[in-house]
């Protein structure tokens, strides 16, 4: 993957905006959601909430700006340069992925494991410059897990553990930030943090795409909308534009209603099932007489 | 799960000091002894003397300066060196396989390189003469043992590269569940085709078998240069490779996402820990539990971060083999093949781990 020497590559050169412009990306292939032609421009300093039923290519669309997966067709530009010619350091510096899935398999410290976020500014070693210091304990800070940070990971809740992906993700200090479900095991108080901590780094001028289930968190804080359905790119686009009834019935199967929020100040969804059309329903005795 | 013990990880300088601090007592203690004590004890002046004469290079004539330059120390050498390379080898599979049972006897990779030492030793059974021409073929000087120590690394690299092939899943993963379940299966079937190349070696079997139940009698400098040059290329590659080593603890996807060429990485430290690995087999047969046991007891000690495992690793291992093979030469009556001594000593400690394993899921 190297191209060029990149050893010491310095978190000044990383740009400090990243727009990714994707053009016609399908990928299908294993166990994962497919993706079908999907184009989208992510723009730096929004918010952007990636949603659609289990299966519709959320997570894979994630894998595949994060290069962990080629798409066999279309294209991902970061600022106007194919990522497939980025060495893996530099990508690193670009674009960080806080994943869905983690498993701590030895007992590295929390500290341990979000200074693992600055790797592709260190040397060979390791060693940690000033800064490097002060941006570790920074997201640890941010995310209050200073009183955990001599803790061993591997005796962490899952949602402890899960705010440690985060800050490892803030101390890669990328411009670009993907979250597979960052909120999935978190309670209310501690997902709602996060999401104001997600606003204020787009408002940073952060290129931030979350994939969650909440769509109700999404209805507060998403600036900008994506509805993935069986691989296809459904609709995108501002929150209030994209957020309607017609569409959320169609993408999730099932009746919604969408109104505005004083409390919150963004809109409130409510759902309920779609009545079933009948079918002629087979009863167990006739069954057993057709034996 | 928040016993006093989980909160023993994170870079403690003070004990990384301490077991420096033991380890290099432990190795000098055990240089002294192992040169100086067996069938006929040797003074330290007597010792000096010998090293001042090699080193103004002057001829040895005295037995007990021969036997202190010819056969203790050579032999000292040799067991530091084999334990090392285990010692590296067992924390590289451990770290790069996150699976506390890896190293390079389940995975195969011993057996690999067992076969192939084997195969060549029993060709110099059958046809010496071969062999010497072997030696000297060309401008450069082969010592004898360079001979098996090619065959293991080759016998241990096509068994590797088999064990990879077998695990490998569709989407080009490497499970460690399956990894290990390969080894074993690849073990068994190379340990058929040994007992097979011992069938065919005839009246002449003991030579094969003697040297399989892993001993360090008769060893010269020579081998003690086969592992050397093998060890310290693999020790430096995997030092380069530490701190990546660490994040792929992560699993590789998300060693990637944070700038990890994980394939490359990988195959560095493959490639480092079964030269290491088939080098110490060549020369010293089968040591087994060795490159198991380290590895375990310093991360517990030091915590798992290989920037400091590796070494660490290395110097105990060096460390446990030297006192392994003292003990069998010095403090034991009748001496009994260093390998048996260790497999006796290490089974159980390996059944305790295993044991611990198997209620802590997920600790290594």
């Amino acid at each position: 993957m190297s191209k060029t020497r990149d050893r010491n590559y310095p978190s000044e050169i990383a740009p400090a905006e990243a727009l990714i412009k994707i053009t016609g990306l399908t990928f299908d292939y294993g166990p994962q959601g497919a993706l079908k032609e999907v184009s989208h421009l992510f723009r730096p300093g929004r918010l952007y909430f990636l949603a659609g039923p289990n299966g519709a290519g959320k997570s894979t669309l994630l894998s595949v700006l994060a290069r962990l997966n080629t798409p066999q067709k279309g294209q991902i530009l970061i600022n106007s340069q194919p990522i497939s010619g980025l060495t893996d350091r530099a990508l690193a510096g670009l674009i960080a992925l806080a994943p869905q899935k983690f498993n701590f398999t030895l007992p590295f410290t929390v500290r341990e494991i979000v200074a693992m976020g600055r790797r592709p500014y260190l040397g060979r070693w390791g060693l940690l410059s000033a800064k490097d210091h002060e941006i570790v304990e920074n997201s640890l800070n941010v995310l209050n897990l200073d009183h955990l940070a001599r803790r061993p990971v591997t005796a962490l809740s899952g949602g402890e553990a899960q705010r440690v992906v985060v800050a490892r993700t803030l101390a890669q200090t990328t411009p670009a930030v993907l979250m597979d479900e960052p909120t999935a095991n978190l309670d209310v108080a501690q997902s709602l943090e996060l999401m104001s901590l997600l606003k204020t780094l787009a408002e940073e001028g952060r290129t931030v795409v979350v994939v969650s289930h909440d769509l109700s968190l999404a209805a507060v804080y998403a600036q900008e909308m994506l509805f993935l359905k069986n691989g296809r790119l459904v609709a995108a686009g501002p929150l209030a534009e994209t957020m309607t009834p017609e569409l959320l019935e169609t993408v999730f199967e099932a009746e919604a209603r969408v109104g505005n929020d004083d409390f919150t100040g963004g809109l409130a969804l409510s759902f309920r099932p779609r009545p079933k059309v009948r079918s002629a329903p087979v009863s167990p005795s006739k069954t057993a007489e057709s034996r | 799960m928040t016993a006093p013990e989980a909160y023993r990880s994170g870079f403690r300088p003070g004990k990384l000091f301490g077991l420096a601090f033991f380890l290099v007592f432990a190795l000098l203690f055990l240089s002294w002894e192992s040169v100086s004590r067996g069938y006929m004890d040797v003074s330290a002046r007597e010792i000096w003397e010998v090293l001042k004469a090699v080193l103004n290079g002057e001829a040895l004539t005295s037995p007990g300066s021969l036997v202190v330059w010819e056969v203790r120390l050579p032999r000292l050498a040799a067991s530091l060196a084999v334990g090392a390379a285990l010692g590296l080898s067992g924390a590289i599979f451990q770290g790069l396989l996150l699976n506390p049972l890896a190293d390079p006897y389940t995975l195969g990779v011993s057996s690999g390189a067992a076969l192939g030492a084997a195969a060549v030793i029993s060709v110099s059974i059958v046809r010496p003469i071969e062999l010497v021409t072997l030696k000297y073929f060309g401008v450069i000087y082969l010592p004898a043992p360079f001979i098996p120590a090619a065959g293991a690394f080759f016998g241990a690299g096509l068994s590797l590269v088999a064990v990879m092939a077998l695990a490998r899943e569709k989407n080009g993963s490497l499970p460690p569940t399956n990894l290990i379940l390969a080894g074993v299966i690849m073990s068994a079937i190379l340990s058929a085709a040994l007992s097979f190349l011992k069938y065919l070696a005839g009246d002449q079997v003991s030579s094969i078998i003697f040297w399989l139940l892993g001993s360090f009698v008769a060893r010269t400098w020579a081998d003690f240069w086969v592992v050397i040059i093998f060890f310290l290329p693999a020790f430096f590659v995997a030092m380069f490779s530490a701190l990546d080593l660490n994040i792929m603890t992560l699993g590789l996807k998300e060693a990637r996402t944070l700038g990890v060429s994980t394939e490359k990485v990988r195959f560095r430290l493959l490639v480092a820990a079964s030269l290491s690995a088939s080098a110490a087999v060549a020369v010293s047969g089968i040591i087994g539990f060795a490159g198991l046991i380290v590895p375990h007891l310093i991360r517990s000690i030091i915590g798992p971060d290989h920037r400091t495992l590796l070494p660490f690793s290395a110097l105990a291992g060096a460390v446990l083999l030297a006192a392994a093979d003292w003990t069998v030469r010095v403090l034991l009556p009748g001496e009994i093949p260093v390998g048996v001594f260790t497999a006796l000593l290490a089974g159980p400690v390996f059944l305790i781990i295993f044991r611990r394993k198997m209620r802590e899921p997920g600790r290594v």
